[in-house]
């Protein structure tokens, strides 16, 4: 999967592309986790490319939450497509991961 | 054909996750070539791809080839869709629901595919049917 990565102020947004599933979740996983380790206190998720996702991908999305929560740092989520947003109502995740409408909102919502 | 007859489908997969794409493609196309909607096309796609991942993922102990038959057939204005495997026995449906209330540090990692599938769902039915798991669900499409 194509990840790309900017930094914003101080804040790292992360946009993968394309399907998050049971193929592309440890890709995307590994990829994050190597910003928190890295020190980034602050993470926006974009999820404007991403057309579609799984379980697998709400594990990966977890996993991050978690580590980012351990480290003190503040994680956010973006642009979800309405099947993703469907989803992550459907298994709770609105409420562990704060969702913004877009990468402006994300970067001001964490800022 | 009329709009409203679709031939049924039948799918073979070898038990490894690069074939889900194909999976998704055969899936894509049937719906595309039905006129289901993008609603229904999703809920397919995702259904099937945690079923047959969890399959794939857990259900084999040796490192043998094994092949998934996923059957889709239109019936009763619904979508009644079959998953079999030859994997160990495994009833997916008795999984205890995941708490979706519970704060991050409570919550386990993994669990959430059959809470998914049994929300975009209308009705599942597990069997155990000559050593093969047989996994129905039915979707209308109304």
């Amino acid at each position: 999967m194509n990840i790309e990565q900017t930094k914003i102020g101080e804040t790292r947004v992360i946009s993968p592309q394309g399907s998050l599933d049971a193929q592309t979740e440890k890709e995307f996983q590994e990829s994050v986790i190597g910003n928190i380790d890295g020190g980034e206190k602050s993470i926006l998720l974009d999820f404007s490319k991403v057309s579609y996702a799984s379980s697998a991908g709400l594990r990966a999305i977890l996993i991050i939450a978690k580590k980012q929560k351990e480290s003190g740092g503040k994680l956010g989520i973006c642009g979800l497509h309405d099947s993703v947003a469907d989803i992550f109502t459907v298994s709770g995740f609105d409420t562990i991961v704060d969702v913004y409408s877009d990468v402006s909102a994300g970067l001001q919502g964490l800022g | 054909m009329s709009p409203n007859t679709t031939e049924d489908i039948t799918v073979e997969l070898k038990n490894d996750l690069s074939e889900l794409q194909r999976l998704t493609k055969v899936v894509t196309e049937y719906c595309e070539s039905s006129g289901l909607s993008p609603q229904i096309l999703f809920a397919l796609n995702l259904s099937l791809e945690e079923v047959v991942a969890n399959v794939m993922s857990y259900g084999y102990e040796d490192e043998h080839e094994h092949l998934i038959i996923i059957r889709i057939n239109r019936k009763d204005g619904g979508l009644e869709i079959e998953v079999e495997d030859d994997g160990k026995a495994f009833n997916p449906l008795e999984q205890e629901p995941p708490d979706i209330d519970a704060p991050i540090e409570e919550r386990p990692i993994g669990g959430l595919g059959i809470h998914l599938v049994r929300h975009y769902m209308d009705a599942l039915e597990y069997r155990r049917d000559n050593d093969r798991n047989v996994l129905s669900m039915k979707k209308s499409i109304d």
